[in-house]
């Protein structure tokens, strides 16, 4: 594994989220300087094609719609809003502008996650909000962004910091909500929601995770690949992966009762000794991605016998960033803050070669 | 089961990503995005105090095979995966395996010579290196592969077993050839320092005969103790399959013929020339020659196999395990055992788990260990094992060769082909990965269509037809977007995409990209808007025609039939108006009966309209009563043409 380049994303602050759409050839990114980039992969190189001011608080994630519903992206905020965006028709060779589509003002705190549904879902959006509630939004015509209305909201109590939606196509609509409280004794600190479709019409809590009792920062669900089990991975004081698998239930829909699970826990890592914020599955969901307080982002990865292990640590050593881009000349914001200057080295070699290992790029068996 | 020492610590550049830790995003396939992490609880939104620009830093990894060359070994590799999967039910299945196994040896020479060419014509530095370490690491892989093929593909007697390691050594350590050479070359041979080491090393791999050549040029050749070593050589039984000579005669006669050289050895006919007693003692199968001349044998398994050819020459493949411990500890030991080294040594133990396992952590790329453990699960070498989990064990390997495939903007087609082979989660992987393939080009598209179709995967190919459509519109190529858009066959989209044509119909008063709407076909019952909207362009075109006549008629079912949109009531009236108003009688008196009544109902329709609106419109009132009332007259004078018409024609029967 090997750095292969570095993009400059020139936002005026830290970025809180980079986000791929659905061929990882275009990248929105949202920062806590309130606005979003939209970055396009032209000719293996990143250019930045809109940039514009989304919020009026710190801008925590962002997310891509499928591209079946055009180039739609949604955007959370401290500033207790979250808003959809859509690119606007351009001219061949133009970029398009992005409008904003919907805006959805209901949460009455930060609203910390947005997540679109699986896109057999149709165009939904989860959002979840500090106050603790969990809210589905719908595009009921997906030909026309500009009405969202709000389909449910789900309380948790508790407040609320990541939602997943379970990508399975087979399995009715479930969401994971973590909670980033801190109290111990409030108990488990992720909850599974199932909509039921057959009698309620209302999403129902349909599992809580007891083990997990520290704050959770984020949650994500693997691709499916046909498992007749789900498979949850949860951030919190360590990388947690928990399955969830469907108990059989009577084939009579009963009102009230949703899915039960057996849920096991399939692994749980300590390395980052620390909080962990985020995590991330790659598209097949065999690799988990988690990065955390020590600094390191951390790939784990099973092996054949099912066996959970790390496969990679990243973590920043401080070198001068080999940039791909032609560094605009922005002297006055490099001066302004000494220590944070960053070197140009565009010479030299093609790859930066790092890490103590002999073969670089080889991810070995473990 | 991590293993710490081979666990992978990665720097990330950029002041930020140390000061501020690291945070993470995947890409496609072995691609992530790291970027300095702004671990602040989401209730706090004071701006930081970090004021550099900030870098996202792209990681990949098992880009091995994306080489130029490397790409040649993948697609030929791939040819020779298939055939080998098409015939693992055949009856000569053996014969077939060891034909595989050497269609597989034989590209990865090709690759090996193609990395030496390029090695000779590169000029930069970097190059220079990358190229030395993928020779390096391609003649290792050719080393071990054809070690496996011998020890697990091919069945071989005893006897025999000893002649192809012998000869697989003889490929790959060619050393004393290149000593013979340089000696043979000077004036005074025997007085090079090549000369005994060359003869040795020649002896060492079996090469008697090349042995003597080199021997021959000595000018003491003629000596006694000469003529007796070349005796003692050349009478040395060699064993054959077809030799017609059981393994036991063999066996015998090789005993009989040791005991001589012992003899010789003991009687101190060499005492006089001490290299010439060294090849004695060779002959007689020493250990401590063996061990003494480690350095020219270079490695513990040409140790192994030099020994094992004069102390055991009818050995068993089973019982290589227990000749190694004696050839590893020649050399130091297991610690000063390198990576290759040990591959061997597990492979020579029957540790196929070992040896797929150390393959897949030294070597950069996940084809050696897949190709390689896919053609032992097939010879039926994992299922032997404790644990059963060949098939799985064959899987995982291939997902992961797929996997680095797939991130590749071209070998992402040859990935999907393995993919198909893998049962469990193949299909899985090819559905998360088809729809994601990044699509620049119509052509692209219609490839991984193809792909899709081949495998019967609609929601896929759906799901791609609408994100092209999709695309389509965006770039406004509203004809492209409604051919996708038919593919999908999403009826929403395609009524969307129809609304779209008619609006552009009613700004601009003509219709954009005939040819699509020309050819829709049956697909045009899709939707009733793209009915409609299909059925008034054939109006349109029977009308430029001058097909007076079935234009008409066609005008009028669709007035009749209601799949017109309301709003568009009014302006296929207006398009009748030409036509009655023509010279020729195009209406009958019957149609124009209909005519009116649609004229009537529309009226009707537009006044409740105009009621509930609240008369805000008096503008368009007064065009339209223009219209309504041109429309009244055409009618009329058509009606009354048609009704002297028909009553004149009827008359004449």
């Amino acid at each position: 594994m090997f750095i292969a380049k570095s993009i400059q994303a020139e936002h005026k602050d830290l970025i809180h989220d980079v986000a791929y759409d659905f061929h990882g050839r275009r990248m929105a990114t949202c920062s806590s300087d309130q606005h979003v980039k939209i970055w396009d992969l032209v000719d293996g190189e990143w250019r930045c094609s809109a940039r514009y001011k989304v919020h009026v608080g710190s801008v925590w994630r962002v997310n891509w719609a499928h591209p079946e519903f055009g180039q739609v992206i949604a955007t959370c905020s401290f500033d207790r809003t979250t808003a959809v965006w859509e690119e606007l028709p351009g001219d061949a060779g133009e970029k398009g502008q992005w409008v904003k589509r919907g805006n959805l003002v209901d949460s009455r705190t930060s609203v910390t996650d947005v997540e679109f549904a699986p896109k057999h879902l149709g165009l939904q959006l989860a959002t979840c909000s500090a106050d603790g509630v969990v809210r589905i939004y719908e595009a009921p015509d997906v030909m026309n962004l500009s009405q969202w209305t709000l389909q449910h909201d789900i309380p948790c109590k508790l407040s609320c910091s990541c939602v997943s939606w379970n990508p399975s196509r087979v399995h009715p609509p479930m969401i994971a909500v973590g909670s980033d409280d801190n109290n111990p004794s409030a108990g488990g600190k992720v909850h599974i929601f199932e909509y039921n479709d057959n009698t309620s019409r209302k999403w129902l809590k349909a599992e809580t995770i007891m083990t997990v009792t520290d704050a959770v920062r984020d949650v994500a669900f693997s691709p499916n690949l046909g498992r007749s089990y789900h498979l949850l991975a949860i951030a919190s004081k360590n990388v947690t992966i928990v399955t969830l698998k469907p108990l059989a239930t009577k084939k009579e829909p009963s009102a009230t009762a949703c899915t039960k699970f057996e849920i096991h826990q399939v692994a749980q890592f300590e390395d980052h000794q620390s909080q962990v914020w985020r995590l991330s599955w790659n598209v097949t969901g065999s690799i988990l991605a988690s990065s955390g307080d020590d600094g390191c982002v951390r790939l784990w990865k099973a092996n054949y016998l099912g066996n959970w292990g790390c496969i990679s640590v990243l973590k920043g050593d401080g070198s001068a960033p080999q940039q791909s881009l032609t560094e605009k000349s922005n002297k006055s914001n490099l001066g302004s803050s000494a220590g944070t200057s960053v070197e140009n080295n565009s010479g030299g070699a093609r790859y930066l070669h790092l890490g103590p290992v002999a073969q670089a790029n080889h991810v070995p068996w473990h | 089961m991590a293993d710490l020492d081979s666990l992978q610590m990665i720097g990330v550049p950029g002041k930020s990503c140390l000061a501020y830790g690291c945070q993470m995003k995947w890409g496609l396939g072995n691609q992530l995005f790291v970027f300095a992490d702004s671990s602040q609880k989401p209730s706090k939104d004071k701006p930081s105090s970090l004021g550099s620009p900030e870098f996202i830093h792209e990681a990949n990894w098992d880009t091995d095979m994306h080489t130029p060359v490397a790409r040649k070994l993948v697609n030929e590799a791939h040819d020779i995966f298939i055939s080998l999967q098409n015939n693992v039910d055949t009856e000569d299945k053996q014969y077939q395996m060891l034909k595989h196994s050497a269609a597989y040896r034989s590209i990865i020479k090709a690759c090996v010579m193609d990395i030496q060419l390029a090695l000779k014509q590169c000029t930069s530095e970097d190059d220079r290196m990358a190229f030395e370490t993928q020779l390096q690491l391609f003649e290792a892989v050719e080393l071990i592969w054809s070690f496996c093929e011998i020890l697990y593909v091919s069945v071989l007697p005893a006897g025999a077993l000893i002649s192809q390691l012998q000869q697989w050594m003889r490929l790959h350590f060619t050393e004393s050839d290149r000593l013979a050479h340089e000696a043979l070359r000077g004036s005074n041979p025997q007085n090079a320092e090549g000369y005994w080491p060359a003869v040795y090393g020649l002896i060492f791999q079996g090469r008697i005969t090349e042995a003597l050549q080199v021997l021959s040029v000595h000018p003491e050749r003629d000596s006694e103790h000469f003529k007796l070593i070349e005796q003692l050589l050349r009478r040395m039984p060699v064993y054959a399959a077809n030799s017609g000579l059981s393994i036991g005669e063999f066996e015998n006669k090789w005993r009989y013929w040791q005991e001589e050289c012992v003899e010789r050895l003991r009687d101190g006919s060499f005492m006089a020339h001490p290299c010439l007693e060294v090849i004695c003692q060779i002959l007689c199968g020493e250990d401590e020659v063996f061990a003494a001349h480690s350095d020219l044998l270079g490695t513990w398994y040409c140790l192994m196999v030099a020994r094992l050819f004069y102390q055991n020459p009818a050995i068993k493949v089973f019982d290589l395990q227990y000749a190694t411990q004696f050839c590893v500890d020649a050399y130091g030991g297991l610690s000063n055992l390198q990576p290759w080294d040990s591959i061997l040594l597990a492979a020579v133990e029957f540790d196929i788990h070992q040896v797929i396992r150390e393959c897949s952590s030294s070597f950069g790329n996940w084809w050696f260990a897949s190709h390689l453990t896919d053609l032992l699960q097939h010879c039926g070498k994992l299922e032997s094992h404790t644990l059963h989990f060949g098939s799985t064990l064959r899987e995982f390997l291939l997902l992961e060769f797929a996997t680095s495939l797939l991130s590749h903007h071209s070998l992402w087609q040859i990935g999907i082909l393995y993919l198909d082979h893998c049962s469990e989660f193949g299909r899985f992987y090819i559905e998360e990965f088809v729809e994601r393939i990044p699509i620049e080009t119509e052509r692209k598209a219609q490839k991984v269509l193809k792909i899709c179709e081949e495998r019967d995967l609609q929601p896929q190919i759906r799901s791609i037809c609408k994100s092209m459509g999709m695309r389509s519109l965006h770039n406004k190529h509203l004809g492209a977007a409604l051919s996708w858009s038919l593919r999908s066959k999403d009826v929403n989209f395609v009524t969307f995409i129809a609304e779209k044509f008619l609006n552009e119909y009613s700004e601009s008063g003509g219709f954009i990209d005939l040819e699509v709407l020309d050819h829709l076909g049956s697909s045009m019952l899709l939707s009733s808007k793209l009915t409609f909207l299909g059925k008034y362009r054939e109006f349109h075109r029977l009308y430029e025609e001058r097909e007076f006549k079935a234009a008409a008629s066609l005008l009028l079912a669709l007035l009749t039939a209601k799949i017109a949109p309301p709003r568009f009531g009014m302006t296929l009236l207006l398009d009748a108006l030409p036509l009655l108003q023509s010279e020729s009688i195009i209406f009958t008196s019957e149609e124009t009966y209909e005519l009116m009544h649609c004229l009537e109902e529309i009226n009707i329709s537009r006044r409740l309209k105009a009621k509930k609106a609240a008369k805000d419109d008096a503008m368009d009132e007064d065009v339209d009563k223009e219209k309504l009332d041109l429309m009244k007259l055409g009618l009329a004078r058509n009606l009354a043409r048609a009704i002297v018409h028909e009553g004149t024609n009827f008359d004449m029967f």
